[in-house]
């Protein structure tokens, strides 16, 4: 990361000082409250029900005395949405919950701590390093984390003639039980096949890929997508797909609840709802499969939740001290076993009988072992969107040669906007670590802000005047 | 007094009533057919509320269900609830009290006066209608620290006293108005303030009436900038509260939100219970216009 | 500008002339409490969102921006999903606005007329829009699963099942039908609000005279409630323009990008890709497109009145 941001070479305009005062005046408030504030205070962002965070918040604050930890709930619909508006005021909380598919982005932009020095011993307890780690550096914490496997219902495996002890465990048999459990006249369906909505059809297309060998980034960063591995996939799923039922996520999960659909890909969230609502489903779960018995391996989306300090993390030993305590097995799996939609990425917590007397969770935890993790790349949300779209439009008829052509000029035109954007604004506009603080020039007032001073002054004046006047008019015309 | 006869009576020129103004009149027909229209109307919401009751039987995987209170105890139970309500009722109170006096004020203004830069001015109030509030979601906030209102239900308030959709309302409204009685006041030598007092304000009733609703179901339900403009849980309003409860990672709890959007539904119901016949009876019609 | 400002009172023979311009400070006074709240608290986002639209504006670095003139204009001209969305919500608006406006005015009619329970009837086709989009819209995605209402009604008069919110043809269509349904109550209860400041002796005269039914309407209620007309459709156009929550809730979109719409794509060029100059302009462009059809609507409208 580049040191030297006092010399940046922009120009003046009235954006700019104005996003200068604010830096100025946060700089300003925090160091009168880091001085007048005996008690430190940390801001802790997170997802879950506070009944999982402030249990574990008070045995901390209790082990450090005059330590305070405030929890703050977002909300999974947009909490990404809150926490990028709070960055772009550099109001971003000292710790911080990110889905691991965001990170990517966070780390290459440098807006997180850097805490090589301070989590590197625990590299081999948690699993999900992968996404908090950038050009050799780890910039957070591993806390929980997520795989799909495949999901079958063993009475309609039954009923079909097949073995539900020997689920499908390559493509062929896949493809073979979706095909002779799929009767949709009778209201059954082979496969649920994810459609219709963004952001979720590449978590379960993906692993197919994988799988086969293929992959999105190569070691040199260069968009591979399109590999003879990718379209052996697109083929057969879209061979798949006609042995299918086409929806949502959760209509899937619905339909496989209800026992009208025989396979699916889906996570762990169903545990939570099948045994209480459909006691009598009987259904299993088995690794993805893999193209072939002599070839490929069973591969599977993985994903999870990463703890970081923001760049501008007021005690960040403190913090460390805290994500540490935070990511403990014994802090993490009440969560997984109430909530059920990931598990600890402590690798202590497996050897828990939750894990170890349910085979069907064993699977997640066997299937974690061979489960990929999205590349981690500054620009995996558009990735992630072109790959979603590629595949979207194969199942909607399209042509795979076109469709991956379209998808190599999209990454095309998005990385050379990239590239663009490093060239214009890099090096010196990327500040590190608090850098930017010191950047700013202690200029006086901007024009805009002496002027809203001055109409808040006026209007109050003016607003006195008219009460005043309403006020006489009223009594006037009374009397 | 009111008539009672159903049939349309010809050209009988009989006392006007607020709730029937005209000798037309639906017939059983109607009525019936209006009625199947409400029902099948209604049926969304009445899943919404049968939706918040149903519990999932074990032992009937396919459609047994059974009824239980047990989404109303996860939103009553919920931490904060309570804070979550007093929050959104005072919110509620100060925005809707503080329009029914601005967009009159405003409304009368660019109704009936004339002076230089009004189009602009006006144009003005309709870009705040205009513009997709997620663009300005940075710059608020940056304005809302700065001005000390950070995680404070001000920060709720203050920007939402004036709204421009009432405004736009208002000025239609006045406009359409005779300004005889306003002319007739001044006449009288009623001050300027006196008029808009005693004259506009009253005549304005049936609008304000759907101003108190209009803003009353745009704040209650307000969601964007409570989620950015505030931060503690104190502080929280309604439905960010019930997002936080019932969005899960990966799924959306429905018997919650249902349960959580019929408890939040009802202080709706009944303001527009209170104010609906304010609209529509508001204007003794006939009365202020001879 | 005329059209814009103008304040015609449609009441011929009413004097509803505008006040001499001397009264001009007063008028200022009354506008104060506006002024104020827009100067303080809306002046400054605005122009920052204005300005930001010719601006390359990283997120990330708070103080990082560049001056790119109009390249994110340009930008919006060659992206395919920006003119399918564009086309999307124009498509959205052209089959909501006038059906919304025409349902609510017919319904309004109707309910007038009926005289037992009028209150209910208003309270319950009413009670959509107390509900906020996002239920609404959860609701609704029940309605159209496989084994939901709908397909249940299709099956009982015979016609295909779909997957409503999965097929490219049909996503849009029901979500605009869903749209319609929650909005109709809002414009009926402001119809009948004009509706019932219609002097009756006006209906009174016409009967005298043997005005029928449509000629009643179409000479005495039409003119006599195109202020409120005028409003229901402006507000009602410009709230379809910026159709989002259900887009949200229901389809973030798809299927292949057929139920994109114009803020759906702002929020994500916000949101989700980060980039907040380029979402700028498009919100400025969607603000004059409203803009230019609010200015066009309220000409026609006025001037077929004079």
């Amino acid at each position: 990361m580049p040191i030297n941001t006092c010399d940046r070479v922009t120009p003046f305009h009235p954006l700019h000082a104005a996003r200068r005062l604010s830096v100025a005046v946060v700089a300003l408030v925090l160091a009168l409250v880091t001085v007048a504030g005996a008690e430190t205070e940390l801001v802790f962002w997170n997802f879950w029900d506070q009944k999982f965070i402030t249990p574990v918040i008070q045995k901390f604050e209790a082990l450090h005395p005059g330590v305070k930890i405030r929890s703050e709930q977002l909300n999974w619909g947009n909490g990404l949405d809150k926490i990028v508006v709070a960055l772009a005021n550099d109001r971003a909380p000292d710790i911080c919950e990110l889905g691991s598919t965001w990170t990517g982005k966070f780390m290459s932009e440098g807006v997180l701590l850097d805490l090589t020095e301070r989590v590197s011993d625990l590299r081999d307890q948690y699993h999900l390093w992968e996404p908090a780690i950038w050009e050799g550096r780890i910039y957070g914490m591993p806390w929980l984390v997520g795989t799909r496997v495949l999901f079958y219902n063993r009475g309609l495996f039954k009923a079909a003639g097949l073995d539900p002890d020997r689920p499908p465990s390559t493509w062929d048999q896949l493809l073979a039980a979706a095909k002779t459990i799929h009767q949709p006249e009778k209201g059954l369906y082979g496969f649920g096949v994810n459609a219709g909505e963004g952001h979720i059809l590449y978590k379960k297309f993906l692993p197919f890929v994988w799988g086969n060998g293929g992959s999105i980034i190569d070691e040199k960063g260069k968009f591979c997508f399109d590999s003879p591995a990718t379209r052996e996939a697109l083929e057969f799923y879209r061979r798949l797909m006609v042995y299918g039922l086409k929806e949502k996520q959760d209509i899937l999960d619905d339909a496989f609840k209800r026992g009208r659909l025989g396979l699916e890909i889906s996570g762990s969230w169903n545990f939570a709802k099948y045994p209480k609502e459909a006691p009598d489903l009987d259904f299993g779960t088995a690794l993805i499969p893999a193209p072939a018995a002599d070839r490929g391996t069973s591969s599977s989306f993985l994903g999870g939740e990463i703890l970081v300090l923001f760049r501008n993390c007021r005690d960040p030993q403190l913090a460390t001290e805290f994500i540490r305590f935070l990511t403990r097995a014994e802090h993490t799996l009440p969560i997984t076993k109430e909530a059920l939609v990931s598990f600890p990425a402590n690798k202590e917590a497996f050897a828990d009988e939750f894990f170890t007397k349910n085979p069907r969770l064993g699977v997640f935890v066997k299937q974690m072992e061979t489960g990929v993790h999205p590349p981690v790349h500054p620009l995996w949300i558009e990735l992630e969107s072109i790959v979603n779209d590629a595949v979207e439009k194969v199942l909607y008829g399209g042509s795979i040669d076109e469709v991956l052509g379209a998808a190599a000029t999209a990454y095309e035109r998005v990385s050379l906007q990239f590239e663009e954007r490093k060239r214009a604004v890099s090096p010196s506009a990327v500040p590190s670590d608090g850098q930017a603080v010191q950047a700013v020039p202690a200029a006086g007032l901007p024009g805009w802000a002496i002027l809203l001073l001055a109409l808040i002054a006026v209007g109050t004046v003016v607003n006195a005047i008219l009460l005043v006047f309403i006020y006489g008019e009223v009594k006037k015309n009374a009397a | 007094m009111s008539r009672t006869e159903s049939a349309p009576a010809t050209g009988a020129p009989g006392p006007a009533t607020a709730s029937s103004p005209r000798s037309r009149r639906a017939g059983p027909v109607l009525s019936a057919f209006l009625v199947l229209l409400l029902l099948s109307y209604l049926y969304p919401l009445l899943y919404m509320v049968a939706r918040s009751f149903m519990r999932f039987e074990p032992g009937m995987a396919a459609s047994g269900v059974g009824f239980t209170l047990e989404h109303y105890r996860t939103v009553f139970g919920g931490a904060g609830f309570l804070q979550y309500v007093l929050n959104s009722v005072f919110v509620l109170a100060v925005v809707v009290v503080a329009n029914v006096f601005t967009s009159v004020v405003t409304g009368y203004a660019f109704a009936r006066f004339r002076f230089p830069g009004r189009s602009l001015l006006f144009g003005l109030v309709l870009v705040t209608l205009m513009v997709p509030k997620q663009t300005l979601m940075v710059p608020i906030l940056d304005l809302v620290v700065r001005l000390g209102l950070h995680d404070s239900l001000w920060a709720l308030i203050l920007p939402f006293c004036v709204d421009s959709f009432n405004v736009f309302l208002l000025r239609q409204y006045i406009a359409a108005l005779p300004a005889d009685l306003e002319d007739a006041a001044r006449a009288d030598g009623s001050g300027e303030f006196g008029i808009l007092r005693h004259v506009v304000f009253p005549l304005c009733r049936p609008a304000l009436a759907v101003v108190v609703i209009n803003t009353a179901i745009v704040t209650w339900n307000s969601f964007l900038f409570p989620l950015i403009l505030t931060d503690s849980a104190a502080r929280r309003t309604l439905p960010v509260g019930l997002a936080m409860l019932t969005q899960g990672p990966f799924s959306t709890d429905w018997g919650t939100l249902m349960a959580g959007s019929a408890v939040s539904s009802i202080p709706l119901i009944l303001l527009f219970w209170a104010f609906q016949r304010e609209i529509i009876d508001g204007i003794t019609a006939g009365a202020l216009r001879e | 500008m005329k059209a814009a400002g103008q304040a015609e009172p449609y009441r011929s023979g009413a004097s509803g002339r505008a006040h001499p311009t001397h009264k001009a400070g007063y008028a200022l006074l009354l506008l104060a409490p506006w002024i104020l709240t827009f100067l303080v608290f809306w002046l400054y986002p605005l122009l920052f969102s204005f300005l930001l639209s010719f601006c390359d504006y990283d997120v990330f670095h708070a103080g990082a921006f560049r001056w790119t003139g109009l390249d994110n204009f340009t930008r919006l001209v060659s992206d395919a999903r920006f003119r399918q969305a564009f086309g999307n919500t124009l498509f959205f608006v052209l089959g909501t606005t006038p059906v919304t406006t025409v349902l609510a005015l017919a319904l309004a009619l109707l309910i007038e007329r009926v005289r037992a329970l009028q209150g209910l009837f208003r309270s319950a086709f009413f009670l959509p829009s107390i509900i906020s989009m996002v239920v609404i819209a959860t609701i609704f995605k029940s309605f159209y699963a496989p084994d939901g209402l709908l397909n249940e009604i299709c099956s009982v008069l015979g016609l295909p099942r779909h997957a409503w919110l999965v097929e490219p043809a049909w996503a849009l269509p029901v979500i605009m039908a869903m749209d319609i349904w929650s909005s109709v109550g809002y414009y009926m209860v402001l119809f009948l609000a004009a509706l019932k400041s219609v002097p009756p002796q006006l209906y009174e005269a016409a009967e005298v005279d043997g005005a029928g039914e449509w000629a009643q309407f179409r000479h005495i209620t039409l003119p006599q409630i195109r202020g409120m007309v005028l409003f229901i459709i402006v507000i009602n156009t410009i709230r379809s323009w910026q159709v989002f929550p259900e887009i949200f809730t229901l389809t973030r979109g798809g299927p292949l990008g057929t139920t994109d719409t114009l803020v759906h794509r702002v929020y994500e060029a916000a949101f989700r890709y980060h980039e907040m100059g380029y979402a700028s302009a498009m919100a400025w462009v969607l603000f004059a497109v409203i803009m230019a059809l609010s200015l066009l609507q309220m000409r026609i409208l006025q001037e077929k009145n004079r």
